[in-house]
């Protein structure tokens, strides 16, 4: 074992990471917690029962801890044969979507596929894949690091593929997301600066032309530069988003006593349930769930460390997980706020929608995995 | 250091400084600024709808304000409490708020429009802070005081205080205007009407009567200004309430007086032949012999036409006095269709008046193209053409306007919330139709049917000279499509004084059923009964008045004033003003019982006035 400056090798145990775990599970019970405080009238009003979106999230979560369990069991080798398999499942179920009769449309989105009862989101699954496959393919290619024919095109081409078709489901924003999370692992991995210039250059002005294709991207950005333009369609969440959170001062109404959720905030279980945190719990809760994600991610990145010259593989998979995660809920909550504009993107464990409590899970998983100190030996 | 840490750093402090700029921005949006009250704040400005008011001003539709009492359930504390307290003030069943409360999570409505009372009564606890959740939400419904009475005129409004119909529905925008809010309130313009209240109470009445007595499907009756138009009754039965109109039936909403159309009948030849003496078919000397009647064989039609009675050689004079219509008919042999089409479509025929009422129909006057050999002579008594009310008492206007048609008001004038006058209806004439000549001959033949041998003799009024007309049109059956046997509309014009015309009323019995049906029978007495009423009422003088003459100075003794000293004065005949100075007496109480002048008073006159005694004063 190398000494590093991170806390980490003192709890030195067989078993994966204790604090990381307690981050975990602590950030899914509130999760849940909110989850059930925004969702019940909702679910009340819409499917006639207040804990149909808890039960539901329940559920979930339950599959979503015994798949983190197993995953943290694996043989860390297991999963890395799994790579290409994982790959074209995914890129299999990715163009699933785009057919008609299996894809299924909600709210104008063309995301999900049907699944006997429920529906599959494989662009949350996306999310998991380009992470591994990069931390893979860029570890597999360290020496060629700086061969921008075959050491950086090929994954670029792989995640440009990625990000088309989320883009080709009418959601921008997880595209550009997983375009951020793919170019994050390429400036880690240590891809010369030069590259990242002439990727810029191409993106860019393709993501301009992408985003004011759609009629409902730019009202969206419209209404983000001016919510009362059009009050009460696309600046409708912003505005209700920051009455709840006005209305929840520095100690919040209290649990369960938010009213913004009683039909005033759309999507209040869904996108927006941290504005409903933020008028249950005050400004106080708000900074305890930032600290919590915060020190889930300094946690995430720290054991990544402890591959960082070993094993970049393991380094660029912790790294890539840990920035998900962290991103994800950042981005989401700097959409409540009002920072960015409305985005698709959920709060992990707390946003309901079962695609994204399994890829989470999994990701912790992963990570869990990681932590533990016999699961690195065989990589070494 | 490796290049790959320093990546990391560089990444780290990148997403610091997003976190610190996410904390910052909630600081700003949760602690700085205001959290927002109630989810129901008032988006729109309040609208408060003009009024609508007669000629003189009185209220005939205005704007109420009433309280809503709302429960926002998310605020409500205790709801056991607050259901007290309301049970208390909104004469509720303590039971049912409670009930009411508990079986909703966000906004339900405990009492919809309370009376201003029971709104005082509920701010009270609110303002104490008692009521957490409960609030006050205002709610405008309209109110028409005169109930029927100009329902057909006025219209009614329907939830939102849209104008349905009538004037609220056409002048929507002047009542509740869109714009010019002042602290949040829009107040809407008032409209004054030319009704006079007055005589519309007359022509609602006698309508109403008309209507029961002869069983008829409906009856109209319109009174006009002769000299500017302007309408001064306007009723028309079956008629509806329209602070509930909801409750109404589509025919007691209709208004007839605009939107139905039906043949006119005699009445229609004070136009017809002012037409022909106008053309120059006829002349004043012109006499055509009617014995026989009137018979014009076509090649596919015959056309025949009787009168009642055998009038033998008649002028045109005589032709209005008796309703000849052998004597319309032939006169109509004078003028070609072109020329008589013309001239009745001057006097407004098949076109319409535009007052501004909903669904004013055209009525139907045919191009003369479509015109049958039969036709011509039918117009001329009256027949195929069809008319409304309001187009009928406007085309008498040409009658008092020395030959010029004025356009009908029924709008006098239009006032801003501030008193400032905005528009103002005033004589309009229309176009010159017939030569002043030809108007007062016909207001003369006219006056001749009121003589003791016309047909409009039962509405004679001695010392009132008055022109009239009456008619009884046959209806057509919509079975056979010919012309009914039993179904009339019974009609009379009248216009009075002659010589100089004031006022012009046109009454129309549709379909009266009963022995008697004729319109110098039963349209006839009604235009005399209203005429007497509105004599007095718009200072028309008879012939027959007696002039009083009168020195014009009246002496009016100034009331004795009561002078008190220390003896208590008579009282007897001082009236309850007069006893003002008793009650400054110091020290002294009065009682006054009953009304009237003092009959009898306790202590006597000329008893001393002493502190603690007590005066008792009896009225009578």
């Amino acid at each position: 074992m190398m000494e590093y400056s991170f806390s980490v090798e003192k709890i030195n145990q067989k078993s994966s990471d204790f604090i990381l775990l307690s981050l975990i599970i602590l950030l899914a019970g509130l999760g849940i917690a909110t989850l059930f405080s925004a969702s019940y009238y909702y679910g009340a009003v819409k499917f006639g029962n207040p804990r149909y979106f808890l039960n539901r999230q329940l559920l979930f979560m339950a599959a979503g801890f015994v798949l983190m369990y197993l995953v943290s069991r694996l043989q860390i080798e297991i999963i890395v044969k799994s790579i290409p398999v994982l790959l074209v499942v995914t890129l299999i179920l990715m163009v699933m979507t785009l057919l008609p009769g299996v894809g299924k449309e909600v709210l104008g989105g063309k995301r999900w596929i049907v699944i006997g009862h429920s529906t599959f989101q494989p662009s949350e699954l996306v999310k998991l894949t380009i992470i591994l496959y990069l931390a893979h393919i860029l570890s597999k290619k360290s020496n060629q690091k700086n061969d921008f024919v075959n050491g950086i095109l090929p994954p670029f081409i792989i995640v440009t593929i990625f990000a088309t078709l989320i883009y080709l489901q009418n959601d921008f924003s997880t595209a550009f997301f997983i375009l951020f999370i793919s170019l994050s692992i390429f400036f880690i991995a240590g891809i010369h600066l030069g590259y990242f210039a002439f990727i810029f250059t191409a993106v860019t002005p393709l993501t301009f032309m992408l985003l004011f294709t759609r009629e409902h991207r730019v009202r969206r950005l419209i209404a983000f530069l001016n919510p009362s333009s059009d009050p009460s369609r696309a600046g409708f969440q912003a505005i209700a988003a920051k009455a709840a959170l006005s209305g929840g001062g520095l100690w919040g109404k209290g649990l369960g006593l938010g009213t913004k959720k009683l039909g005033g905030l759309p999507e209040a279980h869904s996108d927006f349930v941290f504005a409903v945190l933020g008028e249950e719990a005050g400004f106080i809760g708000i900074i305890v769930i930032l600290t919590l994600f915060l020190a889930l991610a300094v946690r995430g990145y720290a054991l990544g460390f402890r591959y960082y010259e070993k094993n970049p593989f393991a380094y660029y998979l912790s790294f890539g997980l840990t920035t998900s995660i962290l991103y994800q809920a950042l981005i989401n909550i700097a959409v409540v706020s009002g920072v960015v504009p409305v985005t698709g993107i959920p709060l992990p464990f707390f946003s309901s929608g079962g695609s994204s409590i399994i890829v989470t899970s999994i990701m912790c998983g992963i990570l869990l995995n990681l932590s533990r100190p016999s699961s690195s030996g065989g990589l070494k | 250091m490796p290049v790959k840490k320093t990546r990391f750093i560089f990444f780290a402090i990148l997403t610091l400084i997003f976190v610190f700029l996410l904390i910052f921005r909630y600081f700003q949006i949760m602690i700085f600024s205001p959290p927002s009250g109630s989810p129901f704040k008032h988006q729109k400005p309040i609208v408060e709808r003009g009024p609508i008011l007669d000629r003189n001003g009185r209220i005939l539709a205005i704007q109420t304000r009433l309280d809503s009492v709302t429960a926002w359930m998310p605020t409500v504390k205790d709801k056991r409490k607050t259901a007290q307290i309301l049970a208390g003030v909104l004469n509720l069943s303590e039971k049912n708020i409670f009930a009411t409360l508990n079986s909703h999570s966000g906004f339900v409505y405990i009492k919809r429009k309370i009376t201003p009372t029971e709104s005082k009564k509920i701010t009270i606890p609110i303002a104490q802070g008692m009521l957490p959740g409960i609030s006050l939400e205002p709610e405008y419904g309209r109110t028409y005081p005169e109930k029927e009475l100009t329902a057909h005129i006025t219209g009614f409004t329907g939830t939102d205080n849209i104008g349905l119909a009538g004037l609220e529905l056409t002048l929507n925008d002047i009542l509740s205007p869109k714009t010019g809010a002042v602290d949040g309130v829009i107040y809407g313009n008032q409209v004054f009407l030319t009704i006079d209240l007055a005589i519309q109470y007359f022509t609602e009445e006698l309508a109403r009567e008309a209507y029961k007595k002869y069983n008829a499907d409906n009856v109209m009756i319109l009174v006009m200004d002769a000299r500017n138009g302007d309408l001064l009754g306007y009723s028309s039965i079956p008629e509806f309430d329209p602070n509930t109109f909801s409750r109404a039936t589509k025919s007691e909403k209709d208004d007839r007086p605009v939107t139905y159309a039906y043949e006119p009948g005699s009445v229609f030849k004070i136009f017809s032949i002012s037409s022909m003496l106008e053309i120059g078919g006829i002349t004043p000397n012109s006499h055509f012999f009617t014995n026989g009647g009137y018979r014009k064989v076509f090649p596919d039609e015959t056309v025949t036409i009787h009168d009642l009675g055998v009038y033998g050689d008649v002028t045109p004079q005589k032709i209005i006095q008796f309703s000849s219509n052998v004597g319309a008919a032939f006169a109509s042999d004078t003028v070609s269709a072109i020329d008589f089409y013309l001239k009745l479509s001057d006097f407004g025929f098949g076109k319409r008046t535009g007052l501004p009422l909903p669904g004013e129909t055209f009525g139907l006057l045919k191009k003369p193209e479509l015109w049958s050999g039969r036709t011509k002579p039918t117009i001329a008594i009256g027949q195929e053409i069809s008319v409304s009310a309001i187009q009928m008492i406007t085309a008498a206007t040409v009658l008092t306007n020395r030959g010029t048609l004025l356009k009908p008001h029924i709008i006098k004038k239009i006032v801003s919330p501030e008193g400032k006058l905005i528009k103002e209806y005033t004589r309009t004439p229309v176009r010159a139709v017939i030569s002043p000549s030809v108007a007062q001959e016909m207001l003369l033949y006219m006056e001749t049917a009121t003589s003791p041998y016309g047909t409009a003799r039962r509405l004679r009024i001695n010392g009132l000279r008055i022109s009239a007309k009456t008619g009884t049109a046959q209806k057509i059956d919509p079975h056979t499509r010919k012309y009914s046997k039993d179904a009339f509309v019974a009609s009379t014009m009248a216009i009075f004084p002659t010589d100089n015309p004031r006022v012009i009323i046109y009454t129309v019995i549709d379909t009266p059923r009963g022995r008697e049906y004729y319109g110098g029978r039963i349209a006839a007495p009604l235009v005399k009964e209203l005429i007497e009423k509105l004599i007095p009422v718009m200072r028309i003088k008879k012939s027959t008045d007696t002039v009083i003459k009168h020195s014009g100075e009246v002496k009016i003794s100034l009331p004795k004033k009561l002078a008190i000293g220390t003896m208590l004065p008579d009282l007897k005949g001082l009236s309850k003003k007069q006893l003002l100075p008793l009650f400054s007496l110091e020290g002294v109480s009065v009682e006054i019982d009953g009304e009237g002048w003092v009959v009898s008073q306790y202590p006597d006159p000329g008893t001393k006035i002493t502190k603690g005694m007590s005066i008792k004063v009896h009225l009578k």
